[in-house]
């Protein structure tokens, strides 16, 4: 009975996974397309839960469902309307319809050979050695979180590298300018809105953050639940989105960086080895990196969501974000 | 009946190779950003379907992190692509 | 207990299933976006029941913050079509 039932959820998620994927390439309009995508984001942290894997499901929630539909619903904003209703045809196009058939035809082959691979490879038990080696070690860490263990001890040095892509990114948009820091309009729902969400927003980013030791939880949903304040912040007209200005901004961006390389040249000083904690401080020590990780996490997304740099002249009031 | 894993492995393949499909093919480059994403989230869903044990015992955590990181990298590469098409468009003139 | 768990999960991702029609074959923005909520809100429902299925507490929080979250893009949304889009 209950294996019957789980199968039935699993194809009834799978199908909605599928239809709204090909809903949101199909649809006429790219706004239609841009909400069957968030549709998609929600179905998504659905399968996540379902996979029992909560950390992801949180990060998916926030990201996908939230603050990505927010991103490119705005970069619709500046577009004139019959063209964000039709689908323009300036981009690159490849050779005509026999192009088509074959990239169709090659991507479909791929698709079966991975498919293969999956349908006989997924029964092999070896996955399970790492998460073996992780549930041996994870009271070495200092955290109780195995997937926090994984994040900010044992693959310290992605989460760091990490942060790296992420500030390379905002790099990238901030030197692209032509942002929309500048200007943006009340609306009244927002505002209203602002008055209880942005504090709900900011307490559920704080418990994230220190649930994460021992609980799905930790840096990312964090950050992304702080941005999410941030914009909508900007959303109800606020066009600093609640972020500082000038230094102390830039000290934030890179703040998540810094930290873990002061940690990392520190214990390497030590004589431990790049970013290996000492074991009696290691609970505090990643709390201390998430702290600043999840606040780099949390203006970088803000910053990417604006597109440019807060105004300096817009001195912050009584900011609700740090 | 149906192994979990499998089919959750199986529709991740199925939605990335949707997802690429487009990507190439299509024009506009919001709707390509789109298609991107849907790509990342069919390889999440294979990795995740292949960290998955059964609805009684826990997942394999290091996969789990390595999505966990990787969602917020796509929303960042999203974020980069779209400024790079609002230049684009300012440049044009359109 | 668990069964009847289980039997309210099925139902919810039918309802949820049921509920992409009109989103996949509406013509308006609006509905969509509507139906969008409301898929959200059968989210919510769907992963509360998984909590107690799993014996999963954290999912508690997803559910959380995914109604805190499934606010924003309405907000983005209705922002980005005030005035005189069409509906």
């Amino acid at each position: 009975m209950n294996t019957l039932s789980w199968s039935f959820l699993d194809i009834l998620l799978v199908i909605a996974l599928v239809l709204l994927a090909g809903a949101a390439l199909r649809a006429r309009s790219l706004r239609q397309s841009i909400i069957l995508f968030i549709a998609f984001g929600l179905v998504t942290a659905l399968v996540w839960a379902r996979l029992r894997a909560p950390d992801v499901a949180l990060a998916e929630a926030a990201i996908g469902a939230g603050l990505t539909g927010a991103l490119l619903l705005t970069a619709l904003r500046n577009r004139p309307s019959e063209e964000s209703r039709l689908v323009s045809n300036n981009g690159m196009r490849w050779g005509g319809r026999w192009g088509n058939v074959a990239i169709t035809v090659s991507v479909s082959l791929v698709a079966l050979g991975i498919g293969w691979a999956v349908l006989y490879g997924m029964n092999d038990t070896q996955s399970g050695r790492l998460a073996g080696q992780v549930g041996s070690a994870l009271e070495l860490s200092g955290v109780s979180n195995p997937v926090t263990a994984v994040l900010l001890n044992f693959r310290a040095y992605d989460t760091l590298l990490e942060l790296a892509v992420l500030l390379a990114a905002l790099l990238g948009i901030l030197s692209l300018g032509g942002g929309r820091a500048t200007h943006c309009t009340v609306d009244p729902i927002a505002t209203s809105l602002r008055g209880w969400l942005v504090p709900l927003l900011i307490l559920t980013a704080g418990y994230q953050l220190w649930v994460g030791a021992h609980a799905p939880g930790g840096a990312f949903q964090a950050g992304a639940l702080l941005a999410a304040a941030g914009v909508v912040q900007h959303l109800a007209g606020r066009a600093h989105a609640g972020l500082p200005v000038g230094a102390v901004l830039r000290v934030l961006m890179v703040s998540g960086i810094g930290i873990f390389m002061t940690m990392g040249l520190w214990t390497f000083l030590g004589g431990r080895g790049f970013l290996a904690y000492p074991q009696r401080w290691a609970g505090e020590l990643i709390l201390l990196i998430e702290l600043f990780a999840t606040l780099a996490i949390a203006v970088t997304l803000i910053l990417c969501y604006l597109g440019s740099e807060p105004e300096r002249r817009r001195i912050t009031p009584a900011g609700s974000k740090p | 009946m149906i192994d979990t894993g499998v089919l959750y492995g199986l529709t991740g393949v199925a939605l990335a190779a949707m997802g690429f499909r487009a990507t190439l093919l299509e024009p506009e480059v919001i709707r390509k950003l789109l298609a991107i994403n849907i790509m990342g989230v069919g390889i999440f869903l294979l990795m995740i379907a292949t960290a998955y044990t059964g609805p009684d015992t826990a997942a394999d955590p290091v996969l789990h992190a390595l999505v966990l990181t990787g969602i917020v990298v796509a929303v960042s590469a999203t974020a980069l692509g779209l400024a790079l098409e609002r230049r684009r468009r300012d440049k044009d003139g359109s | 207990m668990p069964d009847v768990l289980m039997l309210a999960c099925v139902v919810m991702a039918a309802t949820l299933v049921v509920g992409l029609v009109p989103m996949v074959r509406s013509t308006s923005s609006v509905e969509r976006m509507l139906t969008a909520q409301l898929l959200g809100t059968n989210g919510v429902g769907l992963i509360l029941l998984l909590a107690q299925i799993l014996d999963m507490p954290a999912l508690v929080d997803v559910a959380l913050v995914l109604a805190l979250l499934a606010v924003i893009a309405v907000v983005a949304f209705t922002r980005r079509s005030g005035g005189s889009e069409r509906a």
